[in-house]
């Protein structure tokens, strides 16, 4: 089980290179087709993002968004929506610890603590580490989990 | 309403057994046997409506002719038997009815609470042999006489509450059979291809365009329940224009906005007029439960989208039942989009993915949410599409 933060939506639309676009794209389609699970809280910046994605004038992106929609978000099986107020709250010395916008990948994972947060925030990944939060890096979770090598 | 069908040796049916909800869909890709599970039905119905014709007979289903049971039977093994099951719901009084069809026989099943009524016939068969059950078998109070399709009761102590119970018993007893009696079906093959008609024979199961025309011009209020919706999917009323003194019939629409000039059906796009003979279906008093395929062929997505509120409105304030194959993503979005928005609940739905492994369909049923969520999510859909979209747009390693 996974909380995956908004990188996902920058390397779909291309921001960050053509190779982690192809990646990225590679997760949506693979995602499905594995034994995983994603928790998604309704509302946040990263359900946000999916839906621009959908959207997009980016033809790639689009059909990226699209896919993630119609295979992973309306998965009964696959996508665990929570809404944000359903969430359990910070910690508060923690919580001073983290960016305000990530707060919610963290609450979601506190509602499910066998889920991994992935993300790309080095910063992130050691405050989690050091408060035994389960955390990947993308690299690790692309890889370990999805056979995308990095 | 059908409630569950049990399907064993037909086509590419080897064993399944698939529930029927007041909407029913089935999904999955060309050739997997979405289609048999209706033409199961419709060759059990043939049997219902006229047992007194051969085996074979009862594979032409009037729009399609199968072949015979020998090009039904799985896996062309004339040894094996057809069984068809139809299981209806309590509000059709509950019960099943079927068959085990062989190569020049029949075993017909009726289950109707504790009375389950069993016999072995050949085919073709008049009708000619009854049957005597005591009911409840328990304690015998009534006789019931069955030839396979339907009963008649009798009280063994006549007395006058005793005969009206004879009469509800009976009416329960033949109600599964009469449910399947009530089964229609919208094939892929439909429209009207000329712009008047007038009124012809009726088979059992009309899709001729004649006869579909006739169920509109007999049906007094058809061509207005057919506006209503036609206007709703399309902006287009549909009217029927009759030559005074005359029987022909011509079928008109007109664009509510835009155009308004009227003109033949035959004339409007053909997404409109397949769309048409599908509500003419739909609408015809006789029939509950109507099996549609491909509701989408010729209609843009957002037609797709707005027929889709209609079938669901149909089906929730009509009282109809409706079953559909599919190969629209669009369809199944917009289904999925009505549960969303509480015109559908989930105990509406039953979605079924068909795939075929090796010789045998498998039916998986996807459960979805009243936040129009489905199990497994829809990229059977994708898939084929993403594989063509890597090869044009996917960048090289």
């Amino acid at each position: 089980m996974f909380v995956v933060n908004e990188w996902l939506w920058s390397d779909v639309a291309g921001q960050n290179h053509e190779v982690r676009r192809a990646q990225a794209t590679a997760f949506i389609e693979e995602f499905p087709k594995r034994d995983h699970r994603l928790v998604l809280v309704k509302g946040s910046k990263f359900d946000h993002k999916a839906w621009r994605a959908c959207s997009s004038h980016d033809e790639r992106t689009a059909r990226a968004g699209k896919l993630f929609a119609v295979n992973i978000r309306i998965d009964l099986d696959r996508c665990i929506p929570i809404e944000e107020v359903d969430l359990p709250r910070l910690d508060e010395a923690l919580a001073a610890q983290v960016n305000p916008d990530d707060h919610y990948l963290l609450r979601a994972q506190l509602a499910f603590p066998e889920a991994f947060i992935a993300t790309t925030d080095q910063r992130l990944i050691d405050t989690l580490r050091a408060h035994q939060t389960p955390v990947l890096t993308r690299e690790d979770f692309l890889a370990t989990h999805f056979g995308i090598a990095c | 309403m059908l409630k569950k069908v049990t399907i064993q040796g037909f086509r590419s049916i080897d064993d399944a057994e698939v529930e029927f909800r007041p909407l029913t869909v089935f999904f999955g890709p060309t050739a997997s046997g979405k289609s048999s599970v209706f033409y199961s039905l419709l060759t059990l119905r043939n049997f219902i409506l006229n047992p007194n014709q051969s085996v074979d007979g009862l594979f032409q289903l009037g729009f399609l002719n199968l072949g015979g049971f020998e090009q039904c039977v799985f896996n062309h093994d004339t040894t094996r038997t057809i069984r068809v099951v139809a299981q209806v719901d309590s509000a059709s009084g509950g019960g099943n009815f079927g068959f085990v069809l062989g190569k020049a026989d029949a075993e017909i099943i009726s289950e109707v609470d504790t009375l389950e009524m069993r016999a072995k016939v050949p085919v073709p068969y008049a009708m000619s042999q009854t049957w005597a059950h005591d009911y409840p078998p328990e304690t015998g109070d009534f006789a019931v006489n069955w030839n396979g399709f339907s009963s008649t009761v009798s009280p063994k102590t006549p007395t006058a509450e005793s005969q009206a119970d004879a009469v509800t018993l009976a009416t329960r007893f033949n109600q599964p059979a009469e449910a399947l009696r009530r089964i229609d079906v919208c094939p892929n093959r439909r429209g009207f291809f000329k712009p008047n008609y007038s009124p012809s024979a009726l088979t059992p199961t009309p899709t001729t365009e004649d006869e579909v025309a006739t169920l509109i011009i007999n049906d007094s209020s058809s061509a207005s329940r057919i506006s209503i919706d036609t206007v709703e999917i399309f902006d287009r009323d549909f009217r029927l224009h009759v030559i005074p003194g005359t029987a022909t019939v011509f079928l008109q629409t007109t664009e509510q906005t835009g155009a308004r000039v009227p003109g033949y059906l035959v004339n409007d796009g053909f997404g409109v007029n397949q769309v048409v003979y599908m509500l003419a279906k739909i609408h015809r008093p006789e029939s509950e439960t109507i099996l549609i395929e491909e509701p989408e062929v010729h209609l843009h997505p957002y037609v797709i989208r707005r027929l889709s509120r209609v079938m669901a409105r149909l089906v929730t304030e009509e009282n109809r039942q409706l079953a559909f194959t599919t190969h629209s993503e669009q369809f199944l979005v917009s289904i999925l989009a009505c549960l969303k928005e509480g015109v559908l609940s989930p105990d509406h739905v039953a979605c079924y993915e068909v795939t075929r492994d090796g010789k045998k369909s498998r039916f998986a049923r996807k459960e979805v949410s009243e936040d129009g969520r489905i199990s497994g999510g829809l990229s059977s859909f994708t898939s084929a599409e993403m594989e063509d979209l890597k090869t044009l747009v996917a960048p090289r390693d």
